[in-house]
Parts: C-alpha cells; sequence; structure tokens
C-alpha cells in the first residue's frame, strides 16, 4: 500500500514540482494551496505525512497544524522560507514533527519523509515504566493512574526511546538519530521543543520535571519508575 | 597606620574631586576664616591702641598736674630764712601724690634725686612701697631730666609680666636740687579687657564663620540640584530612554538650560528614530526580498536537478544547459543563504546556540572536512594544537563556518604551498589561526578583506565558489562571540587570518595566544 503525502503550499508550482519528486519515488499525493482546503483534504484523504507550508492565505500554516493535532498525530513536516528561530519554533510548538527551510532540494525531502515515516519501533519489553506512568509499547497508550494520556505518534517515540534504557543519558543528537531517525547532522532545537511539548503532557508540574529529566550540558534521560 | 592614614587621604582626595559642595564649602570657609582673621588681628591693633592712647593721655594729665602740686608745694615750703625742711617737705609731697592721684592701676611712685649736682640740701628720694625702680629705664631718666616742660612716658613690662607705663616729669625742690618724680600705672585691667575683647571677636568670627559654611552649603546644594537632574537625565537619555525630558520651572538660567537640554534631546531622538525607521525598512526590504525568492528558488532547484539528472538524454546543448543551470543554482542558493545570515546580523536578529566544545576538536573537523579541497590544490593542511584542548561554551556551527572560511581562503589564495592551522589558548583567550604561504595581499587589500563582496583578485580562479561574503559574515559570527579576526599579510609571504575568542565573560581584555604572524610551536602534526 502507498503512502499518502499531503502537499500543502500557496505557490502551485512548487506543490506541481514536489509531487512530480514524490510520485517518481512511489508516494500517493494530494495537494491544496490554502488553508481551509488543507483541513478538508486532510479529513476526506488521511495522509500518512503532511508537508506544510506556514505562510497560508485564509487560515495560516500554524493554524492548520493546531487544527490537525486535535484529532491527529499524523506527522507533520513544515516547509518555510522564513527562517528566524522564532518562526520555526512557533511552528514545532504548534505540533509539527520537523521543518524542512527552503530552497531544500528532492533529496533531502525524501530522505525527511522517509525517516519522518519509519519511526523505528525498538520494543523489548511490553510494558515499561517511567516516572509515575507506564507505556504500553505495544498498545502504543500511555497511562497515568490507568487514565490514558494522548500523545503524537513523535512523542510516544520520543518518551518509549528514553523508556527502553531508563538511567541511560541521550544527548539531543543521539535522540535526533533515534528518534527522528538523522544520522547527519540537523538542529537540535528539534529535540528541545518537542521535549517542552511531551513534558507538557506527561508532567505533574512541568517547572520540576519527573519524567524527562534534564542533564545539564548532556542531553535527557527517563526519570526513575515509581510504584505508588 | 600609615598606611590607613594614605588611604583615608586618598578617599579625602576622592570626594574632593567628586563634589563640588565640599570644595565650595571648603574654599568659602577657608576664605572667611582669612577674611576673619585679618578683620580680628586690624580690630584688636586698633582697639588696644585706643586703650592704650587714652590711659597714657589719662596718666600724663594726671602726672602733669601732680607735678604742678608738688612743684607748687616745694615753692611754698620755702621759709623766709630762704631754707627748706626737706624732709618734711618730702613728706607733704607724697601726701599731695596720693590726694591727686586718682587713676586706676597707680601702682606707686617716686621722688628721685637727679645725680651730679652739689647742694647745699640734700632731700633724700623716696619711693612708695613696692615701687618697682627697675622699670625706670636709664634712657628714660636722662629723656626727664633734659627737659624741663614736658611729663615723659614709657610703656614698660611690671616684675610680675603685666604691661604698665611709666610717667616722669623734673621737679626742682629749692636749695636741694633738681628731683624727678615718676609714677607708675599697672595696665593689667586693660589687658584683661584686651582679652575679652579678643575672645569675643574669636568666638563671634566662629560662628560667622560656620554661618558663611552653612549658607554656602545650602545655596550650593540648591543651585547644583538642577545641574544634578541634568545630569541623571542625560545618562538615562544616554543609555538609551530617548523619552527622558527635564521638568522646566520658572524663566531662569537654570530653566534655561533645561529647555535647552529639551530641545536638543528632541532633535537627537527624532534623528534617530528617524533613521532607526530607514534602516529597519531597508532590513526588512532584504529580508523579505531574500525570502521571497526561496520558495521560487526551491521549484528552480528541484526542475533543475531534474533536468539534470536526464541530462544524457539530451542533445549536447541541451545537456550543457541543464549542468550549467545546476551548477549556478546552487551558487545563487549559496548567495541567498549567505545574504539571510547577513539581514540577519543587520537586523540584530542572529541568536548563539551554544555549547561546550573543544576547540582543537571543531578545528579538526573543519580541516577533515575541506581535505579533498587542499588535496586537489596540492596545499599541505598542517595542524599546530599547543592549547585549546579544554571545552569553552561557543556556537559550533558558527565557528566552525568562520574556520571552514578561512581554510577556504587558504586554499584559494595559497598557490598549493602548505597551510598552518594553530590553535592556542591562554588564561584569557583561544585563539585559531590559518596561515597560507600564498601570494599574499597588499595594505590596500587589507582594508578592504572584511568588505561585502569584495574578492581578493577577481581573475583568479576559484575553487571553493567563494560569494564574497564569506568573511563578512566570519566577522559577525565573532563579534556575536564577542571575538575578533584580525588579519595579517604582506605580498608574497602569505596571510595570516587569526580568530580570538574570549573565554571567560564578554568585555574582558583578551590578549591572543597567537602572535601575528604566528611563531609555529615545534612538533607540529599534520590533519
Amino acid at each position: 500500500m502507498t503512502a499518502r503525502i499531503l502537499i500543502v503550499d500557496d505557490d502551485p508550482a512548487i506543490c506541481e514540482v514536489v509531487e512530480m519528486v514524490l510520485r517518481a519515488e512511489g508516494f500517493s499525493t494530494r495537494t491544496a494551496n490554502d488553508g481551509l482546503t488543507a483541513l478538508d483534504v486532510f479529513a476526506e484523504y488521511d495522509p500518512n505525512l503532511v508537508l506544510l507550508d506556514l505562510n497560508l492565505p485564509g487560515l495560516d500554516g500554524i493554524h492548520v497544524c493546531e487544527r490537525i493535532r486535535v484529532t491527529s498525530g499524523t506527522p507533520i513536516v513544515m516547509l518555510t522560507a522564513r527562517t528566524d528561530p522564532q518562526d520555526i519554533i512557533a511552528g514545532l510548538e504548534a505540533g509539527a514533527d520537523d521543518y524542512i527551510e527552503k530552497p531544500f532540494n528532492e533529496k533531502v525531502l525524501v530522505a525527511r519523509i522517509r525517516a519522518c515515516m519509519r519511526r523505528p519501533v525498538t520494543s523489548s519489553s511490553p510494558e515499561l515504566k517511567i516516572g509515575d506512568i507506564v507505556v504500553d509499547v505495544k498498545a502504543h497508550v500511555v497511562t497515568r493512574d490507568g487514565v490514558q494520556i494522548s500523545l503524537t505518534p513523535l512523542e510516544f517515540e520520543l518518551l518509549h526511546t528514553l523508556a527502553a534504557h531508563p538511567g541511560e543519558v541521550y544527548s539531543r543528537e543521539a535522540l535526533l538519530d533515534k528518534v527522528w531517525g538523522y544520522q547527519y547532522k540537523a538542529d537540535t532545537r528539534l529535540v528541545n521543543v518537542h521535549v517542552q511539548r511531551l513534558r507538557s503532557k506527561v508532567e505533574l508540574d512541568v517547572e520540576d520535571p519527573k519524567i524527562v529529566v534534564t542533564v545539564r550540558g548532556v542531553g535527557y534521560r527517563a526519570g526513575e519508575p515509581i510504584t505508588r | 597606620m600609615t598606611h590607613w592614614l594614605g588611604r583615608q587621604w586618598e578617599l579625602l582626595l576622592d570626594s574632593w574631586r567628586v563634589s563640588l559642595r565640599l570644595r565650595m564649602v571648603t574654599i568659602s570657609i577657608a576664605l572667611s576664616v582669612l577674611a576673619v582673621s585679618v578683620i580680628g588681628a586690624y580690630m584688636t591693633i586698633i582697639i588696644q591702641g585706643n586703650f592704650f592712647d587714652s590711659r597714657r593721655d589719662q596718666a600724663v594729665a594726671e602726672t602733669q598736674s601732680v607735678t604742678s602740686s608738688v612743684q607748687a608745694l616745694f615753692d611754698g615750703s620755702l621759709d623766709s630764712s630762704g631754707y627748706i625742711d626737706v624732709e618734711g617737705a618730702n613728706a607733704a609731697a607724697q601726701t599731695t601724690i596720693r590726694a591727686t592721684t586718682a587713676s586706676p592701676g597707680l601702682v606707686g611712685f617716686a621722688i628721685l634725686r637727679t645725680p651730679g649736682q652739689s647742694t647745699s640740701q640734700t632731700m633724700m628720694s623716696t619711693s612708695s612701697v613696692g615701687f618697682p625702680l627697675d622699670v625706670v629705664s636709664a634712657d628714660m631718666r636722662s629723656n626727664v631730666r633734659s627737659d624741663d616742660e614736658v611729663v615723659h612716658f614709657q610703656p614698660v613690662e611690671l616684675p610680675g609680666g603685666s604691661p604698665a607705663i611709666v610717667t616722669g616729669a623734673r621737679v626742682s625742690v629749692p636749695t636741694a636740687g633738681v628731683y624727678e618724680l615718676y609714677l607708675v600705672y599697672d595696665l593689667a585691667d586693660l589687658q584683661e579687657t584686651l582679652q575679652f575683647v579678643q575672645s569675643t571677636l574669636v568666638v563671634g568670627s566662629g560662628f560667622f564663620v560656620l554661618v558663611v559654611g552653612f549658607i554656602v552649603y545650602w545655596v550650593t546644594t540648591r543651585s547644583i540640584r538642577p545641574i544634578v537632574t541634568t545630569a541623571e537625565t542625560a545618562e538615562r537619555f544616554a543609555a538609551g530612554a530617548l523619552d527622558e525630558r527635564i521638568e522646566v520651572e520658572g524663566n531662569d538660567i537654570v530653566a534655561q538650560l533645561a529647555r535647552s537640554f529639551n530641545k536638543m534631546a528632541s532633535a537627537i531622538q527624532q534623528q534617530i528614530v528617524r533613521l532607526a525607521t530607514l534602516s529597519s525598512l531597508q532590513q526588512q526590504f532584504v529580508s523579505d526580498v531574500s525570502h521571497e525568492l526561496r520558495t521560487p528558488l526551491t521549484t528552480i532547484t528541484i526542475t533543475g536537478n531534474m533536468l539534470y539528472e536526464r541530462r544524457d538524454q539530451f542533445d549536447k546543448d541541451a545537456a550543457r544547459a541543464a549542468e550549467l543551470l545546476h551548477e549556478k543554482t546552487g551558487t545563487f542558493e549559496h548567495l541567498l543563504s549567505e545574504l539571510i545570515e547577513l539581514s540577519r546580523y543587520d537586523a540584530g536578529a542572529a541568536s548563539l546556540d551554544k555549547d561546550p566544545v573543544v576547540p582543537v576538536a571543531l578545528v579538526n573537523e573543519a580541516v577533515a572536512s575541506m581535505q579533498t579541497l587542499a588535496d586537489n590544490k596540492g596545499s599541505e593542511l598542517r595542524v599546530h594544537a599547543p592549547g585549546g584542548h579544554s571545552a569553552i561554551d561557543l556556537d559550533s556551527r558558527r565557528i566552525r563556518r568562520i574556520v571552514t572560511n578561512f581554510l577556504g581562503n587558504a586554499i584559494d589564495h595559497g598557490e598549493g604551498k602548505p597551510i598552518d592551522i594553530i590553535v592556542d589558548s591562554n588564561q584569557t583567550a583561544v585563539s585559531i589561526a590559518v596561515w597560507d604561504h600564498g601570494i599574499g595581499m597588499t595594505e590596500a587589500d587589507l582594508t578592504r578583506v572584511f568588505d561585502r563582496f569584495w574578492r581578493a583578485d577577481p581573475s583568479r580562479q576559484r575553487t571553493t565558489g567563494g560569494t564574497g561574503l564569506g568573511l563578512a559574515i566570519a566577522k559577525g559570527d565573532a563579534e556575536l562571540h564577542d571575538g575578533v579576526i584580525e588579519v595579517w599579510s604582506e605580498p608574497g609571504k602569505g596571510a595570516c587570518f587569526r580568530l580570538t575568542l574570549p573565554r571567560v565573560g564578554a568585555g574582558e581584555i583578551m590578549v591572543p595566544p597567537i602572535s601575528l604572524p604566528p611563531t609555529l610551536p615545534e612538533g607540529g602534526q599534520n590533519a
């Protein structure tokens, strides 16, 4: 079954050329040129991945991203012409998994898409404990005291990677490699922003994290399992 | 102890230099002390003179009258036989003297026979009890002897130390010859009065000086207040609070100062705002243009790549066109990303992403990435690293970009000769220097080397695809780290670019651990 990709950009030319590239790689694609259309097509097409330009007429990319995240954890990759750090961080905070700066070439695009879609699921044991929450690897469900916490696939993978090796400290680069599947130097802000998003969902007190613990100057590790 | 005193003195000197008020008060107190002293001394002298003169006049007048009385007494005591009872007359004269003198402070009197005369009778010299004969000097006596008419006087000092005046006049005793009458007046009371006047003057003057000090303090405080306000406002204005103004009260010179200051501030503010607006408009434009180009450039890049991939299906000319398109799209992309980077510096929007990094490791990475280019040109890359082995906080992406840029330039202009890369550190700084031994640059080149789009020699073939923006970006990256890039070059001796980064906080004075041109350490290793 071919993976479906939704391409959202206000410039029809770039949509067309990206479609050409992705179809050549064996993906099936749909395009949308504005935010509202994008949401409609998303609902109807149910893509495996969304390429989303942030600069859209009508509803802008940040809002589209937020709306999609309300109902779905589908991987979203931002396409951005604005490279100021605050623009990128705003996009990641709205729920995008990754971003690609324009101008990009087709090889980078395809590599990133493939990385996003084959997130490794290296399950060691069916159930992992991290802090006071339980990660059910098989069912892809995270619970605290039996109450389910809703995570995007990327966030689940981040938490899973940390929980699978309790006590091990992961550098941001190592997490980029393991979770995002990037073999090359990418932007470690991706990790920072997603850790913040994950914490806002799983931590009781974001100011004093017990699940995803920062190790200063090195990276992150899983919190000690707590039995209650 | 002397150390402590020295410090106190230093402190005092400091406050002297700093405090206008202290200076004003001190100077005015010093001047009024001087004035009061002069006035006091003058007054003392005048009063003393007056007192003395009046007492002298009194004493002289009294002596005059005593002398006439005594003379009359002696003249009248001559009996019909032409003799005189000298001792009786003497006693009577003493009684007369006691009766006629009324002035305060009379110590005593003496009737002394003028020596060296022979007369039929002799009256014994007499003096009242306790008369200080010593105070009547020989000078005084000879003056009195020589003059019949006048009462003589002389200021003297009594054996007890108090001031006194001695008066003397000549009397003649019939048959017994010439005698001298001396009266001594004690002026101790005068002295006391004078001392009282003096102490009153001193107390009064002291009080006056204090009052002057207070007045000056108050006046200075009042009059420097607007200056202090102005100075503080100017400080805040200079610190960037462009809306700061002084409140204007009244219409005097102080208000004039405030108004002028405010006028100046408004003018400066207008200029700054105008320039800032212009500059931000321009920066915004550059930034917008750069970003607007990115979406179409993406399409061009990808379509260009597609054509390039299929160039072997085209005829010869179309294939070459695809190649050129591919190549130049890369250059265009590179140029655009550098322009965007520069527009970030211009807008002050560039931010640092610092991590602990070992400089030597970073340099080795950069050297490895440029190795192929260097090999193509035949330049050997030699890394010397006497220092820089401990990690410092820096944005590795930016610093690697600087080093890569240095290396690219060195390879381009190194004429295939070896290139020395030196990393060293000291207490304050870490330096990375890249030294090629190629054609070098002239003085004129050196002044322009950091200019945008400037290239050393446009006719030379470039291997690293330089845009002419590399060093401008490197300079921006270094400045973000509070570091500096310096360059040394001489035609024919190559060029050395040195990056120096502070190890500690910004604003510290850095001593670059590598000199320009560098002295190569022994035993350099090959990368």
